[in-house]
């Protein structure tokens, strides 16, 4: 088949969990044989989404990647008082306004439309990943109908995704595919959308670990930490992730249960946190100590409201860890259930309970950690991802007749 | 625990929850610390769509406190001298009545109330009251998405335009695309242009008085040129841009358009005299009986047309002959006054 992803951003140097899920599928498709293209922005950073790629086509792992100039980049004094009014506004706004903010928010990229206009039907299927920005907003308009179109929404629940603007988006494509059951759930509750879908989830390696002398030395690149036990938190420090909350509960929770455990934070705070004797923050690691860091803890705590997946949820259950998940976010609370591999908590009082048993009783923390890898090795293995995956492209329908209105 | 069983995680919770009802029972909770705690949370969810019924239940806490029919409410005092004593006598006379009213009051405040409180109960329910209308917004983006995207699902849109495609690829093969000169063609089959000159003087003659003339597919413009040497005001048009552009460059008012289109054009009884020379045979046989009709509306009453024949089928864009009889009966249906066939040119006049 020859599929072309089109997605925000692409490449060695972007982080971020759809970038990467779109990633992920383009590389293990193309190296299954198929022809992989992928369409997206010259940017690699969403905040003001700059040119930093030159524009142009190069090979990356096997997938022709075609890059788009961003026409400008994203202004905050523009976009924040635009999008404190239209996503998050008290109000709802009229469709020209959405679109506008959809415009600013970008990545603006004038060229998109016509390149799809003219390169669709070249294609087998055209796979769009996440449903936020620019390019599912004004590319599925321009590929839908010309090739069978399949939209990762890559979705949670966030005020951006009751904006009417998007109930075209969700109706557009012939497919849709989700990420956990929950985010299926989510989109059909919100878009009452009757399209063919599919939850495909997200794959992780199951043969890593870490060993005694890097778990080791994760410990000794922590001064104060020594041998205490600790939970881990990985990923960005931001509100919006929960993290704020989590340092909150901690604390509350060591003023109320004194005891030497400590939090190690793994990644970097967008703010500065105010010091704290038990909270370590380690700032970006090299992924094999991220694993040391997760291997060597007690439990890994997720307390993010918003996620369509938590791929670091999963990376934890395959090194067979347990998980203290922030039960108000209905993906991590799902996972949890399913598994058994970790205790999904509502407020402090649950998030104290749940500590509580974790680190007395090491057996059950033990059995849930197991359980997870268990969960983890049925579901997100790479290969029988990509295989469900292909069965499903095809699935959706033979391509549409190549339709070219003639200009005489 | 034994070490493969799954942890079932609603009964985990279930035990969780039950702990911390026994904290909160036993005070292990400070008044405010699980709200305080709770902040993020609440800032972050806030956007979530809630149905804003405040006023209305504001309302009827106002509704239910004022829900009170006593008797002992109603007011006996009075200013005047022994006046409370005769409204509590008068009460006492009439109170098997008051306290029927009242009691019917009542009755009847209970029923408001319980349709007060079904009313928002109804309209706190989101998917009750407006389940109707949310099933046509979504018939209505269904639809929508349904055209926007209709090409794929409409296979017979897609035969349709490939059939089209490939009519005009038969059509395009049909055309003449000659990779020759015109020129040295039209030496081969008409003459040299001397030898032409020689040929259409005659023909050029019979337009004198007959200005202006039209020389429908004038090609090199032979015709053109005898008419000026006589004085005769005349143009010419051509499909063939070269030829037409050639024409011009000589000094010859000389248009590329289809001449079909081009006399269409003209106004009524506008000319005096219309070529077709070496034409005829070239044209379909609708477009001949388009020129005939044509020529019938152009020329002024007393105007000439004259057609000639052409080289016949060495003539690559020869077509069909066209026989001197079946013209003039064209010239005669088309209401021409006179016809007249000389040596196979149709010679007639308006």
């Amino acid at each position: 088949m020859r599929i072309l992803f089109v997605v925000q951003r692409y490449g060695a140097l972007v982080p971020g969990g759809a970038e990467l899920a779109a990633r992920e599928f383009a590389t293990r498709l193309a190296a299954r044989g198929h022809a992989t293209e992928v369409l997206t922005s010259c940017a690699v950073s969403y905040v003001d989404w700059a040119n930093a790629y030159p524009p142009g086509t190069e090979e990356l792992d096997g997938v022709l990647v075609h890059r788009l100039p961003v026409s400008e980049p994203r202004s905050d004094r523009i976009f924040g008082p635009m999008h404190a009014r239209v996503p998050f506004g008290r109000h709802r706004v009229p469709p020209f306004m959405q679109r506008d903010w959809m415009r600013v928010q970008g990545p603006n990229m004038p060229g998109l439309a016509p390149w799809l206009r003219e390169h669709a039907t070249s294609f087998d299927r055209i796979v769009f990943f996440t449903y936020l920005y620019y390019t599912a907003s004004a590319g599925l308009p321009a590929a839908a109908g010309l090739v069978p179109t399949v939209l990762h929404p890559t979705a949670h629940d966030e005020p951006p995704l009751y904006l009417s603007l998007f109930d075209i988006t969700y109706r557009l494509p012939k497919a849709l595919a989700f990420l956990t059951e929950e985010e299926a759930e989510l989109v059909a509750n919100r878009f009452h959308v009757r399209l063919p879908s599919t939850v495909t989830g997200l794959g992780v390696e199951l043969d890593v670990a870490a060993s005694a002398d890097q778990t080791a030395a994760f410990r000794a690149g922590l001064p104060g930490l020594g041998a205490r036990p600790y939970l881990v938190y990985v990923g960005r420090v931001d509100p919006g992730k929960g993290s704020v909350e989590l340092f909150d509960f901690f604390s509350a929770y060591k003023r109320r249960n004194p005891s030497d455990l400590a939090l190690v934070v793994v990644g970097d705070p967008v703010e500065p946190m105010p010091p704290h004797p038990d909270i370590f923050i380690t700032g970006f690691v090299p992924e094999a100590m991220k694993r040391a860091a997760m291997v060597g803890s007690l439990a890994l705590v997720q307390p993010s409201y918003f996620e369509s997946f938590s791929l670091v949820l999963v990376e934890a259950w395959a090194l067979a860890k347990p998980a203290l998940v922030q039960g108000r976010c209905h993906v991590l609370d799902g996972h949890a259930r399913r598994s058994g591999g970790g205790i999904p908590y509502r407020g402090f009082a649950e998030f104290e309970a749940a500590l509580d048993l974790v680190r007395s009783d090491p057996g059950f923390a033990g059995a849930m950690g197991r359980a997870g890898r268990r969960y983890v090795e049925r579901r997100y293995d790479w290969d029988r991802i990509i295989a469900r995956y292909e069965v499903f492209l095809e699935r959706i329908g033979a391509p549409a007749p190549a339709v070219r209105l003639s200009s005489r | 625990m034994e070490s493969d069983e799954t942890p079932v995680v609603s009964d985990v919770l279930e035990r969780l929850r039950a702990r911390v009802e026994e904290r909160r029972a036993s005070g292990a909770y400070p008044a405010g610390l699980e709200h305080d705690l709770d902040v993020h949370f609440r800032h972050i969810v806030e956007h979530r769509p809630v149905r804003n019924l405040d006023a209305l239940h504001k309302a009827m806490a106002t509704f239910e406190d004022g829900l009170r029919f006593d008797v002992a409410m109603i007011p006996t005092g009075s200013r005047v001298p022994g006046g409370q004593v005769l409204h509590q006598a008068a009460a006492k006379l009439v109170t098997r009545q008051t306290d029927w009213i009242v009691q019917q009051l009542r009755e009847f405040a209970e029923s408001v109330r319980v349709i007060l409180w079904t009313m928002i109960a109804t309209l706190d329910d989101p998917t009750h009251v407006h389940a109707e209308l949310t099933a046509q917004i979504d018939a209505i983006l269904d639809r929508l998405a349904y055209y926007e995207r209709s090409p794929a699902d409409a296979p017979m849109l897609g035969s349709i335009v490939r059939r089209l495609e490939e009519l005009e690829a038969a059509e395009a093969r049909r055309q003449l695309r000659p990779w020759y000169r015109p020129e040295p063609l039209a030496d081969e089959l008409r003459g040299s242009r001397e030898e032409v000159l020689s040929a259409y003087r005659p023909l050029a003659e019979r337009f004198a008085g007959c200005a202006p003339v039209a020389d429908l597919g004038s090609g090199r413009g032979e015709l053109l040129e005898l008419l000026g040497g006589l004085g005769v005001e005349a143009s010419g048009v051509d499909v063939d841009a070269e030829q037409a552009k050639a024409a011009a460059g000589r000094g010859l008012k000389v248009d590329h358009d289809d001449a079909v289109r081009w006399l269409a054009a003209t106004a009524p009884e506008s000319l005096g005299g219309i070529a077709l020379l070496a034409v005829a045979e070239s044209l379909s046989a609708q477009e001949l009986l388009d020129v005939v009709a044509l020529a019938a509306e152009k020329l002024r009453p007393g105007g000439t047309m004259v057609v000639t024949p052409g080289p016949g089928d060495r003539d690559p864009s020869y077509q069909r002959p066209v026989h001197p009889a079946y013209l003039t009966f064209l010239f005669r249906e088309a209401g021409f006054a006179d016809v007249a066939v000389e040596d196979g040119t149709v010679i007639a006049t308006r």
